[in-house]
């Protein structure tokens, strides 16, 4: 998921050209991202944030089983191993989660609707756009994943060819759009056990939903974490392209507007 | 965030004027280093413009969604919750009232397949209940008045219990723990 591109440094290129001495790398401004996907984007991470946050108001109080670890139902270990188990009394008291389970399904069941519509609207927006393309993973995109990894690691040069995103993105963008799907499926699934019961049964009844539930939660984190970390490693040019849509290119970069015209 | 004037500036404004003075005899290279650079910096300046304006709507987006928080999260309650949220709760019901069928009934399971059954409470009542004056109105569906088990105040109803000699034990063990 490298986030950096050649043109990251596009502001000070016009000092640093390598070839010819002297010469002046020339920059144009690409139109990166469309202004529905920035709103859109925006929109979703203070709101996934207030789910994450009401969700754990709930989870504390939903897990909390008279007979066995209470508020501590997950885990990770093998069989009679236990790493570690979410989470820990210190942690719960320190974000003051204890008792507030009627403020957590306030907004959990309120801003649902903004997550479900925000999502529903960004899909339909990828699609009716065509900015589907650059997003869905392609038959190389894995190999490319790995490439781009190995090279964030450190351990081999050489970026794979990329238009907008590269295979790590791809795989990443578009895993983040199943996640969302998944948790508003095991979400109604967790909510109306009884009347979907169907959808209920389907994913493996409620315990299933309710794990899925809350390991698609930890999935989201752990993209979070990667994403900010990788979105900090490009650098400004790509990070004000979420808020501007525009990003300084190197004039002979691949360009998208040129791409997006070949849709048509 | 504001996409008005989008097209008034070319995206590669003076991406010519190198070609030009590069093919003219009389431009030295330094003439075309300058001109890159001038028209590098109509691309800086135009980036410039762009971003602070998105900036600035994007401040504008945060003060009005902290001004939403804090009209969603006040002090003013309805049932213990804040209006807009309670408003939520009423909205949702609505829907399944509205999506789901009310007469449908739940799935049911084999006793066998239960794992750690909760007892709900373990004081149970003074006296044995006869199961046939037993009532349950369940609440919360729609137009609850004009089914024919309706009762306006399930308070009057006349429930029978019968005596049993050991207070102590009567209706403290559920049914369940006898067959499992």
């Amino acid at each position: 998921m490298n986030l950096s591109n050649p043109a990251a440094n596009a502001d000070h290129a016009s000092a640093l050209s390598s070839h010819e001495p002297m010469a002046v790398e020339r920059i144009r401004l690409e139109r990166k991202h469309p202004l529905a996907i920035r709103w859109m984007h925006w929109i979703n991470f203070p709101i996934l944030f207030t789910m994450v946050w009401s969700g754990l108001l709930i989870y504390w109080n939903d897990s909390d089983n008279a007979y066995k670890y209470p508020h501590r139902v997950y885990r990770i270990g093998i069989g009679h191993f236990t790493l570690f188990r979410f989470f820990p009394h210190w942690f719960y008291q320190k974000l003051n989660v204890p008792y507030h389970v009627t403020e957590g399904l306030g907004f959990h069941f309120f801003f649902m609707w903004i997550f479900a519509l925000n999502g529903i609207a960004y899909v339909l927006f990828l699609w009716l756009s065509g900015e589907w393309r650059f997003l869905v993973p392609e038959r190389h995109s894995i190999r490319d994943a790995i490439q781009v990894t190995l090279v964030d690691l450190h351990l081999r040069k050489g970026l794979p060819r990329q238009t907008k995103y590269n295979g790590g993105q791809r795989i990443a963008y578009t895993g983040v759009i199943v996640m969302g799907a998944g948790m508003l499926l095991t979400g109604l699934a967790i909510y109306k056990p009884t009347s979907a019961h169907w959808l209920t049964s389907l994913l493996g009844g409620y315990e299933m939903a309710r794990w899925l539930h809350f390991w698609i939660t930890m999935g989201f984190l752990g993209f979070f974490v990667i994403h900010v970390a990788q979105v900090s490693l490009a650098g400004w040019n790509n990070f004000r392209a979420m808020v501007s849509g525009r990003e300084l290119q190197r004039v002979e970069a691949p360009s998208l507007e040129e791409e997006r015209k070949s849709w048509r | 965030m504001n996409e008005s004037e989008e097209e008034s500036t070319p995206q590669n404004s003076g991406e010519t004027v190198s070609d030009d003075l590069a093919a003219s005899p009389e431009a030295t290279q330094n003439d075309v280093r300058l001109a890159d650079a001038a028209a590098n910096e109509q691309v800086l300046s135009e980036s410039r413009r762009y971003t602070r304006r998105a900036f600035l709507v994007a401040a504008g987006a945060s003060i009005a969604a902290y001004g939403a928080y804090h009209y969603l999260y006040n002090d003013t309650r309805d049932l213990m919750q804040p209006p807009p949220l309670r408003n939520a709760f009423r909205f949702n019901a609505d829907i399944s009232r509205t999506v789901f069928d009310s007469h449908a009934l739940a799935p049911t399971y084999p006793l066998s397949r239960a794992r750690d059954l909760r007892v709900n409470g373990i004081y149970g009542l003074k006296d044995m209940l006869e199961p046939d004056s037993y009532r349950l109105q369940v609440v919360g569906v729609r137009d609850a008045q004009e089914r024919s088990q309706f009762v306006p105040d399930v308070t009057a109803w006349e429930y029978r219990y019968t005596t049993t000699a050991d207070k102590e034990s009567a209706g403290t063990t559920p049914r369940w723990t006898q067959t499992c």
